[in-house]
């Protein structure tokens, strides 16, 4: 079993109930999608700037990205439990760098961000698709869920990882900033149908290409921003 | 035969140097008892040498190779934190499968020499403290490495199992360079062939523990008799407590005592001279 993954199934183990959450949560997209669904499709025609359908339309795609958040929690805080009981500490004595164990949690993250990523993603596409919202919102559904998902999972993971390797404080007590920045994220793609209207899909797009970027970068920039010190206990 | 040299290194925490100038040069396969008080570098010196910190100024290499700038050179220690590093979920076979799948190793070899089989599947959350050293020490030992940078191994260690650690290291000792941070004194004077004394965050003392020379020695005397009537001596715990210049004169005054007819039953030197050396001008 690679690193990658046995980082991923220790976070799987102890965090079940996030995992099986996850799946719930990326549940309420369906029903988001089954919601717009029934919309009338004139709704717009009273001289609105707001794309009331637009907006509707695309509401699973921040629920099921809050999803794959939820799923890929567990391994933020087990990089907590590792710093503190001197596993980060071991692997630089085996030759690790910063950014070999941040990728490596990275990794774990979305491998069990994923799933709930795909499964409500597709889920919720589908279920458009078969109430007749069409191929387009259906599509524009499943692209953006997995796209803004994967950024937005990445974007968290990273820095939660950074916020407890560079707090003073002990247990990971700057660590949920992340989340908050990712929910930050997460409402922006949340208003940006209501802003962008028909253009909302390459909004989201555009969003998640940024947050992904900026995530990448802050990896690549590790072992200049995070000293090998911030990742002792 | 692997060599280790430190040359003017300074290491520490955030840019605060905890080491200072320490020049270091190991080239014998043996044991060297990294010494000192609480706060002196010892941890800072070993995880400097692992790699683990990079020296502010100065170099480690092993070898010849920057051991911070070439991994490779890291993968030939192995290092031992006072911290156990054992995922806490797992069960100790779990634990050390989890270590061999980063870098390989025998696990079923190290636990029969830890004697870990009957806690192969208890979960290292559930073990007590020196059960976990032992995982711990499992895991140092997956691989056969050159070098052995080991904080405080025997620490939490029942006797029995400390003298078991002890003797292996011993036997490692003989093909690698093991060095062995500890607060004990009395271990350090039993396993170690070398001493590295820190305080202060620089290195006070580098040179073979048997070289050691104090300048007086107390030694105890158990016989059947009364001693004190024949040498200048207090009896303490059981023993006639008498001060002498050198280890030689212990040969003397035994001879002394037995021919006034008085049957000796042991002999030891009460005092380490690590202890002096620990304790001067700190």
């Amino acid at each position: 079993m690679s690193f990658n993954r046995a980082i991923a199934k220790r976070g799987m183990r102890l965090g079940l109930l996030y995992v099986v959450l996850s799946f719930f949560l990326a549940g309420l997209g369906i029903v988001f999608s089954v919601a717009g669904s029934f919309l009338p499709a004139d709704l717009n025609t009273n001289g609105s700037p707001v794309d009331v359908n637009a907006y509707i339309s695309l509401l699973p795609v921040p629920i099921v990205g809050i999803a794959g958040l939820m799923a890929a929690t567990p391994v933020s805080l087990l990089f907590v439990h590792d710093k503190e009981n001197g596993t980060l500490e071991y692997l630089l004595s085996m030759g690790f760098d910063q950014r070999d164990v941040f990728r490596a949690y990275l990794a774990a993250s979305l491998m069990l961000g994923l799933p709930s990523l795909v499964v409500g993603g597709a889920a919720s596409g589908i279920v458009a698709l078969a109430l007749g919202r069409g191929l387009d919102v259906a599509g524009t559904i499943l692209v953006c869920s997995l796209a803004l998902g994967i950024a937005v999972v990445a974007l968290v993971t990273v820095l939660m990882s950074a916020f407890t390797a560079l707090q003073r404080q002990p247990m990971g007590m700057n660590q949920p900033l992340g989340i908050a920045i990712g929910a930050f994220v997460l409402v922006g793609a949340l208003m940006a149908p209501l802003a962008a209207g028909s253009l909302a899909l390459v909004f989201e797009l555009v969003i998640s290409a940024i947050v992904a970027a900026i995530s990448l970068s802050l990896l690549a920039m590790t072992p200049t921003l995070i000293r090998r010190e911030k990742m002792l206990p | 035969m692997p060599s280790l040299q430190l040359t003017g290194v300074n290491s520490g925490y955030n840019g605060f140097d905890v080491l200072r100038d320490i020049n270091l040069s190991v080239t014998e396969p043996s044991i060297y008892v990294v010494l000192g008080p609480n706060g002196a570098g010892k941890t800072t010196l070993l995880r400097t040498i692992a790699g683990i910190l990079e020296p502010h100024r100065g170099t480690v290499s092993f070898d010849g190779q920057d051991v911070y700038k070439t991994r490779e050179t890291r993968k030939r220690m192995s290092y031992l934190s006072h911290l156990n590093a054992l995922p806490e979920e797992m069960t100790v076979q779990e634990a050390l499968d989890f270590y061999a799948s980063i870098e390989g190793g025998d696990v079923a070899r190290v636990m029969q020499t830890l004697q870990l089989a009957p806690l192969g599947e208890m979960k290292v959350s559930k073990l007590s403290q020196g059960q976990k050293k032992r995982v711990s020490i499992a895991k140092t030992l997956l691989n056969e490495r050159d070098l052995y940078l080991l904080d405080e191994p025997t620490s939490n260690l029942d006797p029995a199992m400390a003298k078991e650690v002890r003797d292996l290291l011993l036997e490692f000792s003989k093909r690698k360079i093991v060095l062995y941070s500890s607060h004990n004194l009395f271990e350090a004077k039993e396993i170690g062939r070398y001493l590295v004394l820190i305080k202060g965050g620089t290195l006070r003392f580098f040179e073979r523990i048997e070289n050691l020379r104090m300048a007086t020695y107390r030694v105890g005397i158990k016989a059947r008799g009364d001693v004190s009537k024949i040498l200048d001596a207090q009896l303490e715990n059981g023993y006639y407590v008498l001060t002498v210049k050198s280890p030689d004169e212990v040969g003397e005054i035994v001879k002394r005592l037995v021919n006034q007819g008085i049957m000796v039953t042991e002999v030891k030197e009460l005092d380490n001279p690590l202890e002096s050396l620990f304790t001067e001008g700190s």
